[in-house]
């Protein structure tokens, strides 16, 4: 099973679309599933999402124009039950011990969190932590160098293989991240 | 819109400032946003030509005045979340940039975000979106003074406590409880203020609120979110928060869980107390490196 992640978009404050090279990768009928972090920001990029999947999630980002997006997701695919949020809520930004959190009480396997535009993917006691950073490499006043970045979970039983895309330079790099669930 | 040239860019975000602020309140509810974000990063790009341009610092002076003008015709047209929104990207970037007079300026910004949520923003859950944006925002700037951080300190957990409804209280002065102990000032250069009485003195009050929440379920959740904080601030080296204090909230909900109504909810609650006292356990079991013994636990 295909699960698309991503986020922190911010079209049209901050971007005007996704790169071209993901746009080429993104194919409707391909995923089964779309979780986004939020600060898509208009119904625009919604739209865009659901020709890609029918089963879209989405949760509200501080820039977002929805205001009726819920601030955190469940949704369980397969055998792993994936927490979503946008990050912004949790003090202090991107702290794992901070989103460590929200995974104990959500009870998630697996955490997606935005907001930094910066990729992550590691195991932290056990569950998995993802930020798929920010699909159109949108602008950040933390940090310099955003890179644009998304996520592809392939999950088969009780492993998920994360695929991460990064568009550096003119190319997309792919990395392979893999994690089983005990 | 994209120019090469940083001078020339400014050129072009002004003239397009003066073409969109004739569109009318409707147009530029979408057309502003996006040149203030412009305006952001060429600020930011000033400051990377700092060694060529030995004007740069008073060109981001007046990007910010562009910026601080151009939300102000925002609010004009009675918008309210976005304006607040964009003044904290602007305190967040006028204190990376580092300008000469970058503090007034990030100072003025976030008093400005303060205003817009005492004055125009009504509803109590955007209150709380709204305050919990401008703690965690202000959590992340390490540009003030401990003359300014103080009163700035002290608006976060006046507000949080003056929310309406109890658990949101609770929650937003929990969250403040960070600004005590990983919050930056200028005079400690970069290293966390680390002040463990006021954060013990945050979380305190937050348990005080919780306990005078009427709806026993919504209370047993919160006593596991504060312990949840506690947890983090023990573990973050916090002197003042003892194993007695985490025992004694411990005990607490053990006692009052299994007193709630039989439902989803209460499971819920269950997990989420189930979750803590298992990665309490595992932390007792093998702590981390430079991390607390855990002694004395009871779990």
């Amino acid at each position: 099973m295909l699960v698309l992640v991503l986020g922190d978009l911010h079209i049209p404050h901050r971007c005007n679309s996704l790169p071209q090279k993901f746009k080429k990768l993104l194919v409707p009928g391909k995923i089964q599933h779309i979780l986004c972090t939020g600060n898509l920001c208009t119904k625009e990029s919604f739209d865009y999402l659901k020709t890609l999947a029918s089963d879209v999630h989405v949760v509200r980002g501080d820039f977002d124009e929805n205001l009726n997006y819920p601030e955190q997701k469940v949704v369980t695919v397969g055998q792993f039950r994936i927490g979503l949020c946008h990050g912004h809520q949790v003090v202090p930004w991107g702290d794992t011990d901070s989103l460590a959190m929200i995974q104990r009480q959500l009870d998630v396997d697996i955490l997606i969190s935005g907001h930094t535009h910066k990729f992550e993917a590691f195991e932290h006691e056990s569950k998995f932590y993802i930020n798929p950073g920010s699909a159109t490499g949108a602008y950040s006043a933390l940090d310099s160098g955003v890179t644009p970045s998304f996520c592809l979970l392939d999950i088969q039983q009780s492993t998920v293989v994360a695929y991460v895309y990064q568009l550096i330079g003119e190319e997309v790099k792919v990395e392979r991240i893999e994690y089983k669930k005990n | 819109m994209q120019a090469e040239d940083a001078d020339q860019q400014y050129l072009i975000l002004n003239a397009a400032r003066k073409h969109f602020g004739n569109g009318g309140n409707m147009r530029i509810k979408y057309t502003l946003p996006p040149l203030v974000f412009a305006a952001y990063k060429l600020a930011f790009k000033y400051k990377e030509l700092e060694e060529e341009d030995d004007k740069w610092e008073k060109k981001c002076q007046k990007i910010f005045q562009f910026c601080h003008q151009t939300i102000g015709a925002l609010i004009k047209a009675e918008m309210a979340e976005v304006p607040l929104r964009l003044f904290l990207q602007g305190g967040l970037a006028a204190g990376e940039i580092g300008f000469e007079n970058h503090e007034s300026v990030a100072y003025e910004f976030l008093s400005q975000a303060f205003s817009l949520y005492e004055d125009e923003i009504s509803d109590s859950k955007a209150q709380l979106s709204a305050i919990t944006l401008i703690i965690a925002t202000f959590e992340k700037m390490k540009c003030f003074g401990e003359e300014n951080h103080e009163p700035l300190r002290t608006q976060c957990a006046l507000a949080a406590s003056k929310l309406l409804k109890k658990p949101d209280q609770c929650r937003g002065v929990a969250t403040c409880s960070h600004l005590f102990w990983s919050g930056k000032t200028r005079e400690s250069e970069g290293e966390e203020v680390q002040d463990g009485k006021r954060v013990m003195e945050c979380l305190k009050k937050s348990l005080r609120i919780a306990n005078q929440c009427m709806d026993s379920s919504v209370q047993v959740q919160l006593f596991v979110e504060i312990l949840n904080h506690y947890i983090y601030m023990y573990e973050k080296g916090n002197d003042q928060m003892t194993v007695q204090v985490l025992n004694q909230l411990i005990g607490k909900i053990r006692e009052d869980l299994p007193n709630l109504e039989s439902n989803e909810e209460t499971e819920q609650i269950n997990k989420h107390f189930q979750n803590t006292i298992e990665h309490l356990r595992l932390r007792q079991e093998s702590p981390e490196n430079d991390g607390p013994t855990y002694e004395g636990l009871i779990l």
